[in-house]
């Protein structure tokens, strides 16, 4: 079954993840179980309020997780029939970045100061393809025409470009050696409004012409729903709800989803307190046991608070992980 | 009516010696800006990193003092206070940032942050326990967390720390500078609740700073939008988010990602 939900091709599989920190002694889950298709070609949005696990899920399909609180990793990362969780370093290696890529919230801080753009993008060609000079110059062009950037840039230094540029530069270096997978990190959560409209637009346009799969990450519902053609909701490191955007959008079945859709301001809400959901985000140290969204969930049951339930399809391509799914009643008046 | 906050031609501009051509570069980050808050009503202002936002609102309570205009708060012209006189007139007026995290002092008990701002606020040592707890009641937190040290709170809860601390004074005008930007969407609202709901109980007038137009238009009575330092549009919401005047603040909602889309 492997490389396949229903009828759809997947590029990427993720199967009961788990990833385990330590912190100050404490032992921190920070991926509980975590299971994610990508399928060939779409834009997966994956959402989920702090520590909820984007950002360590992104890491460890790289087997990026490092440092002294890193301790381990169990269950398994699907590419091409190989698990990357398996693999030695120097063959993922040649995966990060070329077949893989991942594209950060803050370039500034992942691209080398000392490094012309020109001089980032050689290095990769070079490393990931052995391409030598010449042609090397030709592709160069080629990626800046792509994320419309002047060619002047190839000469100027990361922190002499602005924010939006910066951006394109990461993406730029992203698709450098023609990736299948682009690994998104709330890639215009620090970008102005307009910026914002540009580099979404951009991913959209590399997704149509260059193929690419995006799982693209954000705690941002309204860029989501406006990119995704499929979105994802974690909590508390685990996957609890997946739905085609519309199906998500308009027809959230579980509780937080559907609470935090509610939650969102707009000019439609004026004059109307917000739906809130009471209490904070769990914490990796402690995350409550049973369904962890139960010590906040308005329709919690007894079980709830024992049983863990299971993402498991509610009818076909959406899948919820809660006892009760779609039952939180709408609060009177509320328009969609 | 007369308004409680007006602003009249505001400008703030920085100067820096510029090392290699030995003269001054001038940043004019706040440009002949005015507008007017009524009493208990909120002016929502918007516009892209940059743009002037908290530098206007540092000037307006003369923070930084400004390079020119005049602001006047329930009437008084602040230019005209001297130092203790603009200090009393402060306590009428709080600014809340951004950043929780920064905001409180992380080796002060939370009692003693409170403390410092209610002996700012004049009220007498016996009085200050009591007053503490009645200002956390006020942001939904309890006696109980009086003891401990701000790394003991969520950045929710911090930010309602922060907001109880610029109660301690009893302000009437509150400049919120991006007061919900670094916190989760369901701490968001929490926090946009409470605010809405101290500003009725207590007839506060707010400045909201935000670069998120959904929110912006969703607490705002009037709105103005600020672009290179200059307001660029200003008026009561209802007409700037049907009819802006402003090319620029067109461009800005149609960037802007939406969860409703109503036009
Ligand atoms: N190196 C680490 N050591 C200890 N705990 C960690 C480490 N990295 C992550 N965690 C914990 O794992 C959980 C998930 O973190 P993660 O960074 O993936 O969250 P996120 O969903 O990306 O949140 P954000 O929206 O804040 O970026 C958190 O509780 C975090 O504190
Ligand atoms: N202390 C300062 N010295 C020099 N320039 C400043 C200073 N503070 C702000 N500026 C400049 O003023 C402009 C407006 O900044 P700011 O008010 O912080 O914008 P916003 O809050 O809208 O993001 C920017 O160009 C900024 O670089
Ligand atoms: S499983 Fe129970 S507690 Fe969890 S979301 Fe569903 S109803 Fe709420
Ligand atoms: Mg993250
Ligand atoms: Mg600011």
């Amino acid at each position: 079954m492997q490389g396949r939900t229903g009828d759809h091709a997947c590029v990427l599989q993720v199967r009961d993840l788990h990833v385990t920190f330590k912190a100050d002694g404490e032992s921190a889950e920070a991926l509980r179980g975590m299971n994610l298709d990508l399928r060939q070609g779409e834009i997966h949005g994956l959402v989920g309020e702090s520590g909820a696990g984007k950002s360590v899920l992104l890491h460890t399909l790289l087997n990026l997780n490092r440092g002294a609180s890193f301790v381990r990793t169990t269950g398994r990362v699907l590419y091409e029939e190989r698990n990357l969780l398996e693999l030695f370093e120097p063959e993922i290696r040649r995966i990060r970045g070329a077949e893989i890529a991942i594209v950060f919230q803050e370039p500034a801080k992942h691209l080398n100061p000392g490094l012309t753009i020109e001089e980032h993008i050689r290095d990769l060609l070079r490393y990931h393809l052995g391409v030598t000079r010449r042609p090397a110059g030709a592709r160069t062009a080629e990626l800046l025409e792509l994320v419309e950037l002047p060619l002047r840039v190839l000469r100027q230094y990361a922190f002499e470009l602005s924010g939006g540029m910066q951006q394109r530069a990461m993406i730029a270096l992203a698709i450098a050696c023609n990736p299948r997978v682009l690994l998104a990190d709330e890639p215009t959560t620090a970008l102005d409004v307009t910026v914002q409209r540009q580099i979404l637009e951009l991913l959209l346009r590399l997704r149509a012409e260059l193929g690419l799969s995006v799982l693209f990450v954000s705690h941002d519902l309204a860029v989501v729903r406006e990119v995704a053609d499929r979105v994802s909701v974690l909590y508390g490191g685990k996957l609890i709800e997946n739905a085609e955007n519309s199906a998500l959008f308009d027809r959230a079945l579980h509780p937080y989803t559907e609470l935090l859709l509610r939650s969102v301001p707009s000019a439609a809400m004026r004059g109307r307190a917000l739906n809130v959901i009471p209490g904070t985000v769990p914490d990796a140290t402690a995350v409550p046991p049973g369904c962890a969204f139960h010590p906040r969930c308005p329709i919690a049951a007894e079980r709830c608070a024992i049983e863990l339930p299971e993402l498991r399809a509610h009818h076909e391509d959406h899948s919820v992980a809660c006892f009760f799914p779609g039952q939180l009643v709408e609060p009177a008046g509320r328009q969609g | 009516m007369t308004p409680f906050v007006s602003v009249e031609g505001l400008s703030k501009t920085y100067t820096a010696r510029s090392l290699l051509r030995r003269s001054r570069a001038a940043t004019h980050a706040v440009r002949d800006v005015s507008f007017a808050i009524a009493r208990n009503t909120i002016m929502g202002l918007a516009g892209e990193s940059g743009s002037g936002k908290s530098t206007l609102a540092r000037a307006l309570v003369h923070l930084d003092p400004p390079s020119s205009g005049e602001v006047r708060v329930a009437g008084i012209p602040l230019a005209r206070l001297g130092r203790r006189g603009l200090r009393k007139a402060r306590r009428r007026m709080q600014i809340v940032f951004q950043d929780p995290h920064g905001a409180l002092n992380p080796r002060l008990r939370i009692k003693y942050s409170l403390g410092e701002a209610l002996a700012n606020a004049g009220v007498p040592r016996r009085e200050r326990r009591a007053r503490a707890v009645e200002l956390l009641r006020l942001v939904g937190l309890g006696p109980e967390h009086l003891d401990r040290y701000p790394r003991a709170f969520s950045g929710g809860q911090k930010q309602r720390i922060v907001i109880a601390r610029a109660l301690a004074g009893k302000p009437e005008f509150l400049i919120l500078d991006e007061p919900v930007s670094s916190l989760d969407v369901s701490i968001q609202a929490q926090i946009i609740n409470l605010l809405m709901d101290l500003k009725q109980r207590f007839g506060l007038t707010y400045l909201f700073i935000s670069h998120d137009l959904s929110l912006v238009s969703y607490v705002s009575d009037s709105i103005g939008i600020l672009q290179d330092g200059r307001l660029v549009e200003y008026g009561p919401a209802e007409q700037v988010l049907k009819q802006p005047r402003s090319e620029y603040t067109r461009a800005l909602f149609d960037a802007s990602p939406a969860m409703h889309r109503e036009r």
